[in-house]
C-alpha cells in the first residue's frame, strides 16, 4: 500500500483542495512520513490496545470491529458448519458410490459448485427469490415499517447462508470423497465386511474416523472465515459485517483498517493451526 | 513533481470516483422536471418514513470541518446548515439572512437569522459562526475548505458585530468571495469550545446541529438513522424518519429499489429502461455540473503539433460520443466550453471545434504526419467511459487516426496524468465538476495555478487574476468570455459536454422540486419532501 502513488488522502481531497491543504491532510494523518515510521507508530498504538481510526469516515476502528464481527460471525459459523456437516455425509456417500450414480450426482454438484462464482450465484438467488417470487427480503426489514423480529432477522439470513453453504461445500466433499475412497480399499474394511457388518455400520462408525483426520484439519484451519470468510457475499447481501468494510477500506487505501483486519485474520490462522493440533490429537489418541 | 502528481491524481480520483464529488463552498442546484406536486399546502403523511440507498458506510463521525467523504456530507447536511449556498441561480439563504459587500469590495456584512435554535434548545447566534470559521482556517485542523478562506496567502479575518452580525474582512477586494465564504455547515460552540482535534471526539456520534434532522441511530453496515428535527428553523420536516441504507452492491440496491424496500437512490442511464417498466417509481435526471473531457498529452511529439490536434478535435462528434454512453439525450447536453452548460458564466460563443470530417482530414494533411497512432486511457471500472472510448475510437479512424484504447486502473491512471515525463497515453478520457464560481476552475486551467491542463497562454493565468478582483459584473464577464476562448484555442482540452446524474425514487414521493436537487448532497433541504396522504 506503501508503494502505491496514491494514498486514503487521495481518496478523500476534493477538487477545490488546493494542494497546501492536501499536504496539510497528508502532515496531520503522517502519511508524509517514512514507511517505517508509519509503521513503527502503528505498532505502538496497536500493542496499547488502540486500533485507531479510519482516515476516510474518521470513525473507531475498534468500535467498527465490535459491531461488525459479530454479524459475520453470525453468518458465517452456521453456513460452515452446515457445510461441514453435509460435506461428509455426501463425501462419504459418494466414496462408497465411488463412480455410480450418487457418486457422479454428488460428484458432479462439487464440480458445479466449484466453478459457480459466489456473486453471480447470489444474484441468481436474490433475483428469483427476492424479486420475481418475493419470498424473502433482500435487506433487513429495518425502514421499512416492521422493524426487526426473530422471523424477519431469519428471513434475511437464509439467501446469504444458503450461498454460503453452497460456497463452502464443494472443496470439503471432494477432500471427504477422495479420502473415504481411499479408506474403503483398507484392510479394516475388508475385514469388517467379512465379520458381516452393514455398509452403514462400515461408513458411519470406523471409516468416519479416520476420514475425519484431514477433514478436522480444516476445520481449525477454517477459523479465519470467522472475520474474512464471507466478503464477497456479505457486500452483495449488504451484510453488515467485515467483509463490505473491508473492501472499502481497501479502496480507499484506509490502511488503519487495513491492517488491523489483517492482523485479526493472520492472528486467527496461527490460533487456527493450533487449534487443528489440538483437535487432531483428540480425535485421534495415538497422536501424542 | 511527485507532489504535484499527487493533488492532480486526487482531483482526477474524484471526478472518477465519485463522478462529481464537489465540495466546493458552493453548490449549483438545478432545475428539476415539475413532480405535479407542489402545492403547498397539500396534505402529507404523518409518520412517514423514507429509506434512501447510500453505496458506502459513512461511519458516525461527523464534523463539518474534518467530513469529506461524499457520504459522511450527505449525513452532515442532514444535521447542521450553512449560512448560505451559492447556486447557478443566485445566493440561497440557510442561517443568514443577507449579505453584503462593501462599497471597496474587501469587507462582507452577514445578518444572521434571529431564533434559530441549536437542537439541544441552546440559541444560535454570530460566536458559532465566527468559531466555525476560524477552526476551518486553522492549519493544524487542515479543515476541508481552508483554501477557499485564503485570499492572496492570507485567511480571511471574521468578526462577530453582535450577536446577529458576523463581518468578514479580506486584505484585497475579491469579487469570487461571496461564493468562497458559502457552502461551510456552522457547528455549536458551546458543544466544541473545549474539543481539540474535531477528527475524533464524543461529540461528533451525537452530533447538535441546526439541519432538518438529527441523529436517530447509526448502525455499523447497516444505517443511519435520521429523525426530524422538530425546532427546524425552516420549518418542520415533513417525513419524520429518515434512513441512510448502506448497500455497498450497485445491483443489489438496485433490486432493493425495484422490489420496494427502498424509496430512493442514485440509478444509471442503463437503469431506466427497467425502471420505466415500474409504474411506482419515477426518475428525476438533473446536472451536477460534472464537465466530460477528453484531454491531449501536449508531451507527446505527434500531438505538439496543433494541425493534428485540430484534426482529432474535429473528428470527434460529441452527440455520438455521449449517446453511446448515456443512451437518451434526456441524460446530458454537448458543451464546447471548459464550463458546464448549467453554469451561469458559460460563453455560448466560445471557439468551437463542431464535428467536420473534411476539415479534419484537411488538417491532417496540413499537420504532415500520416499513419498516428495515439493511446487513449481511460478508468477501467467506468463502462460509461468505456463506451465513449469505443465511439472516439472509430470516429478517428475516419480521419486516418489510429487508437489504442487502453482502460487504466483508476489509480494508476493519476499517475500516468500527463507531465514532461509522463508520456505513457497520449489522450484521456475523464470529467470533473468544480462547482458554479468560475474563479475555482483556475485550478484547472491557469498557468499560474497548478495547471492541471497544461495551457501555456499566460495572458489566461492573468486574466484569471484580473476576474477575481473585477467587482463589475459584465467587465468580469467579460473576461471570463475570453479565458473560454483562449483556452479552447489551445486545443489540448476538448469538452464533450455535461452529463447528469438521476435520483430515481418512488413516484408518490413529492416535494422534489423544493427540496432542490444538488451535486453530492442530492437534496438541498430534505425537509421539503413529502408523501401525499
Amino acid at each position: 500500500m506503501y508503494i502505491s502513488p496514491y494514498d486514503a488522502i487521495d481518496a478523500i481531497t476534493t477538487p477545490n483542495m488546493t494542494r497546501e491543504t492536501v499536504e496539510l491532510l497528508k502532515i496531520k494523518y503522517g502519511l508524509d512520513k517514512p514507511f517505517i515510521v508509519q509503521y513503527f507508530n502503528w505498532l505502538k498504538s496497536f500493542l496499547s490496545g488502540d486500533f485507531g481510526y479510519s482516515i476516510v469516515t474518521h470513525s473507531s476502528i475498534g468500535k467498527d470491529l465490535a459491531a461488525r464481527i459479530p454479524q459475520t460471525v453470525k453468518l458465517v459459523l452456521p453456513s460452515y458448519i452446515t457445510a461441514f456437516i453435509l460435506s461428509i455425509i455426501l463425501g462419504l456417500t459418494a466414496g462408497r458410490f465411488k463412480n455410480k450414480l450418487p457418486d457422479r450426482i454428488i460428484d458432479g454438484f462439487a464440480s458445479l459448485g466449484l466453478s459457480l462464482p459466489t456473486f453471480w450465484f447470489a444474484l441468481l438467488l436474490m433475483y428469483f427469490l427476492a424479486y420475481k417470487l418475493k419470498i424473502l427480503p433482500i435487506l433487513s426489514t429495518v425502514g421499512n415499517g416492521s422493524e426487526g423480529g426473530f422471523l424477519n432477522n431469519l428471513k434475511q439470513l437464509i439467501m446469504p447462508y444458503t450461498v454460503l453453504v453452497v460456497g463452502f461445500m464443494p472443496d470439503l466433499i471432494k477432500y471427504v470423497r477422495s479420502s473415504a475412497s481411499s479408506e474403503l480399499k483398507e484392510d479394516y474394511v475388508m475385514v469388517q465386511r467379512a465379520f458381516g457388518s452393514s455398509e452403514s455400520t462400515i461408513l458411519f462408525r470406523h471409516v468416519i474416523k479416520n476420514v475425519l483426520l484431514p477433514v478436522i484439519t480444516k476445520l481449525g484451519m477454517a477459523l479465519p472465515m470467522l472475520v474474512t470468510g464471507a466478503v464477497i457475499t456479505e457486500s452483495i447481501f449488504a451484510w453488515p459485517g467485515i467483509g463490505p468494510y473491508y473492501v472499502k477500506a481497501l479502496r480507499g487505501m484506509d490502511y488503519p483498517v487495513v491492517m488491523v483486519i489483517l492482523v485479526l485474520s493472520s492472528s486467527l490462522v496461527i490460533i487456527g493451526n493450533l487449534l487443528s493440533d489440538v483437535l487432531y490429537y483428540m480425535t485421534d489418541p495415538r497422536i501424542k | 513533481m511527485k507532489k504535484i502528481f499527487k493533488f492532480m491524481s486526487a482531483m482526477m480520483a474524484c471526478a472518477v470516483i465519485s463522478s462529481g464529488l464537489n465540495v466546493s463552498a458552493a453548490s449549483s442546484s438545478s432545475s428539476v422536471p415539475s413532480d405535479d406536486s407542489v402545492k403547498a399546502e397539500e396534505p402529507f403523511k404523518k409518520g412517514a418514513q423514507l429509506s434512501y440507498a447510500i453505496l458506502d458506510d459513512p461511519g458516525n463521525n461527523y464534523n463539518v470541518i474534518t467530513s469529506n467523504d461524499r457520504y459522511s456530507l450527505m449525513t452532515v447536511k442532514m444535521l447542521y446548515s450553512p449560512l448560505y449556498n451559492v447556486t447557478d441561480k443566485g445566493i440561497e439563504y440557510f442561517l443568514a439572512d443577507n449579505i453584503e459587500m462593501s462599497p471597496e469590495g474587501n469587507v462582507f456584512t452577514v445578518t444572521l437569522k434571529k431564533d434559530v435554535l441549536w437542537n439541544d434548545g441552546q440559541p444560535f447566534t454570530a460566536k458559532d459562526v465566527v468559531f466555525t470559521y476560524n477552526a476551518m482556517i486553522d492549519e493544524k485542523n487542515a479543515g476541508s475548505s481552508r483554501s477557499s478562506l485564503m485570499f492572496d496567502g492570507q485567511p480571511v479575518k471574521v468578526e462577530a458585530k453582535d450577536d446577529y452580525t458576523v463581518e468578514f474582512t479580506i486584505p484585497s477586494p475579491s469579487s469570487s468571495a461571496v461564493d468562497m465564504f458559502a457552502g461551510i455547515f456552522i457547528m455549536p460552540e458551546h458543544i466544541y469550545k473545549d474539543v481539540q482535534n474535531f477528527d475524533n471526539n464524543d461529540k461528533n456520534e451525537n452530533a447538535v446541529g441546526t439541519g432538518p434532522y438529527k441523529i436517530g441511530e447509526y448502525k455499523a453496515g447497516e444505517y443511519v438513522k435520521f429523525i426530524k428535527n422538530d425546532t427546524y428553523f425552516r420549518g418542520i420536516p415533513k417525513i419524520d424518519t429518515v434512513y441512510f441504507r448502506i448497500i455497498p452492491d450497485a445491483n443489489t440496491a438496485k433490486l432493493a429499489l425495484l422490489n420496494g424496500e427502498i424509496d430512493a437512490m442514485i440509478t444509471t442511464p442503463a437503469d431506466q429502461t427497467e425502471i420505466e417498466s415500474h409504474p411506482e417509481l419515477k426518475s428525476y435526471p438533473y446536472t451536477e455540473g460534472r464537465v466530460a473531457y477528453l484531454k491531449l498529452n501536449p508531451w507527446n511529439k505527434d500531438l505538439a503539433n496543433t494541425d493534428l490536434r485540430k484534426a482529432i478535435f474535429h473528428s470527434v462528434n460529441k452527440e455520438e460520443v455521449l449517446l453511446a454512453a448515456y443512451g437518451n439525450p434526456e441524460f446530458f447536453n454537448t458543451g464546447d466550453s471548459f464550463l458546464p452548460e448549467s453554469n451561469s458564466w458559460i460563453n455560448r460563443n466560445v471557439v468551437k471545434y463542431p464535428f467536420d470530417i473534411e476539415k479534419a482530414k484537411e488538417y491532417m494533411k496540413n499537420s504532415g504526419l500520416s499513419g498516428v497512432t495515439l493511446k487513449l486511457a481511460y478508468a477501467a471500472n467506468d463502462n460509461l467511459q468505456e463506451k465513449q472510448a469505443l465511439v472516439i475510437q472509430q470516429e478517428l479512424g475516419l480521419t486516418g487516426i489510429n487508437v489504442e484504447i487502453n482502460p487504466v486502473d483508476i489509480q494508476a491512471f493519476i499517475k500516468l496524468w500527463p507531465s514532461k515525463d509522463q508520456t505513457d497515453f497520449d489522450m484521456y478520457l475523464n470529467g470533473y465538476v468544480m462547482g458554479p464560481t468560475p474563479d475555482t476552475y483556475s485550478a484547472l486551467f491557469s498557468p499560474e495555478g497548478d495547471n492541471m491542463f497544461h495551457m501555456e497562454n499566460p495572458e489566461i493565468g492573468k486574466l484569471f487574476t484580473s476576474a477575481k478582483s473585477e467587482l463589475d459584473e459584465n467587465k468580469r464577464a467579460e473576461i471570463y468570455n475570453k479565458i473560454q476562448d483562449l483556452v479552447a484555442e489551445e486545443a489540448v482540452f476538448l469538452p464533450l459536454g455535461e452529463n447528469k446524474r438521476i435520483l430515481t425514487v418512488k413516484a408518490d414521493l413529492k416535494g422534489i422540486e423544493d427540496a432542490g436537487l444538488v451535486p453530492v448532497y442530492t437534496f438541498d433541504d430534505m425537509s421539503k419532501l413529502y408523501f401525499p396522504e
